[in-house]
């Protein structure tokens, strides 16, 4: 066990980095999307239904499949990183999403009442009184892409992550 | 002569479907005093309550607070000078009651120091401990103490008409009685103008000064809290009756 660590300490260290990088980035890009769409959604519900609908489709697709439909694209196939934090984004678009609406949605109208009498917007108060939801809620969002992010970036990108690791190991 | 706290003149309130909720409700509220409106459910008393604070603007009419159109002000300046009560005491679950009883003050841009200054002193006029309940959420606290709370909070920013909407509904039957006798001494040390939404006659005449019973969208009757009892109108009698009426043997 000490041998392969002193052997491979910095590689793993470094693929480690990558991997973080990776899942952040697509963490932080999903959020910014996901957020804003999210608490959007609450107030056009006609839209609701088919924006997170197509956020479904986006999440059934198997991670192989989506990395070759990808693949073909211009100036995204041609950089692995590029294409990995893409599919994680949308991975994580969903939980995030859903997450947000259902958070913010459900806020208690009296309440939305009330923060309206205290001078709150009507979005003051929806952000206010949901962040406490959504925040649980989108956890599990940014949990789920933890998750996906080791599956993607191991499956998706061959020689990154874990997949790189036992790459080198069976070079050597 | 006494001055107008809040007027509605000729107010009506008409939904989409043509449905009329309110129709031309003339009325005067003295400044410094607790008017109640009763009614039954449905009889246009809460959306009545809501314009005051523009929560609902009319279909035709005007409300005016302090001679001042509802419509024409600036409505966030407005709402927070006016303290709002409901029922289920709207407190935010995710936050403490310091942060709670604080929140307009912190909405308007006041300090820290200012605000747990005002907050402490607005919990004592309620009836609680500051040290006691300022870090307490509101899943900790009694129907009561909420409602404290909620009283607190709407008093904050030292409004010059408070509006309460069925705000002891929720409560068992002693708690509420206990915060009537809080309340009325309450208001009469702040001397505010009071618009009360209930279904309670007891409770409004315990609070109030004046009732105004709407039926239907109209002002039916608009009397004295002292001449209620005695009252020949039908609408006021058939109320009295309901909550007088004796238990069959």
């Amino acid at each position: 066990m000490m041998d392969f660590l002193r052997l491979n300490g910095w590689e793993i260290g470094r693929l480690t980095f990558e991997h973080l990088w990776l899942t952040l980035s697509a963490m932080l890009l999903a959020a910014a999307i996901g957020l804003p769409l999210g608490i959007l959604l609450t107030r056009k519900q006609a839209l609701a239904k088919p924006v997170i609908g197509l956020a479904n489709v986006v999440q059934t697709v198997p991670s192989l499949a989506l990395f070759g439909l990808l693949l073909p694209v211009p100036w995204l196939g041609e950089n692995a990183a590029r294409l990995a934090i893409l599919a994680l984004t949308g991975y994580a678009l969903l939980p995030i999403l859903r997450n947000t609406y259902a958070g913010v949605g459900s806020v208690d109208p009296a309440l939305i009442d009330v923060a309206n009498a205290l001078g709150m917007s009507s979005m003051q108060g929806r952000t206010s009184i949901g962040g406490e939801r959504y925040s649980g809620r989108t956890a599990n969002g940014h949990r789920h892409l933890c998750r996906r992010g080791d599956d993607c970036s191991g499956n998706w990108r061959g020689r990154s992550g874990r997949a790189d690791l036992s790459w080198s190991r069976e070079r050597r | 002569m006494p001055t107008v706290g809040v007027e509605f003149a000729k107010v009506s309130y008409t939904l989409a479907g043509g449905r009329v909720l309110l129709r031309e409700i003339p009325l005067q509220l003295e400044s410094g005093t607790t008017t109640a409106l009763l009614g039954r459910s449905g009889s246009g008393k809460t959306t009545l309550l809501r314009m005051v604070n523009g929560l609902v603007r009319p279909t035709s009419g005007e409300v005016r607070v302090a001679g001042r159109a509802v419509g024409a002000e600036d409505v966030v300046a407005l709402r927070r000078s006016i303290g709002y009560v409901i029922q289920e005491t709207g407190l935010f679950p995710h936050m403490t009651v310091e942060r709670n009883a604080g929140m307009a003050l912190e909405l308007a841009g006041r300090s820290k120091a200012d605000i747990a200054a005002r907050v402490r002193e607005v919990l004592e006029l309620a009836g609680l401990n500051f040290e006691e309940f300022r870090g307490r959420y509101p899943w900790q606290l009694s129907g009561g103490q909420r409602q404290r709370v909620g009283l607190a909070r709407a008093l904050a920013t030292d409004p010059t008409v408070l509006l309460m909407d069925e705000p002891f509904g929720a409560l068992d039957p002693l708690t509420r009685a206990e915060m009537q006798t809080m309340l009325r001494d309450l208001l009469e040390r702040v001397g505010k103008t009071v618009v009360l939404v209930t279904h309670d006659l007891n409770e409004a005449l315990y609070l109030a000064k004046r009732v105004v019973f709407l039926a239907a969208g109209e002002v039916v009757a608009d009397l004295p809290a002292s001449e209620v009892l005695k009252s020949e109108n039908p609408h006021v009698k058939d109320y009295v009756y309901a909550v007088h009426r004796s238990v069959p043997a």
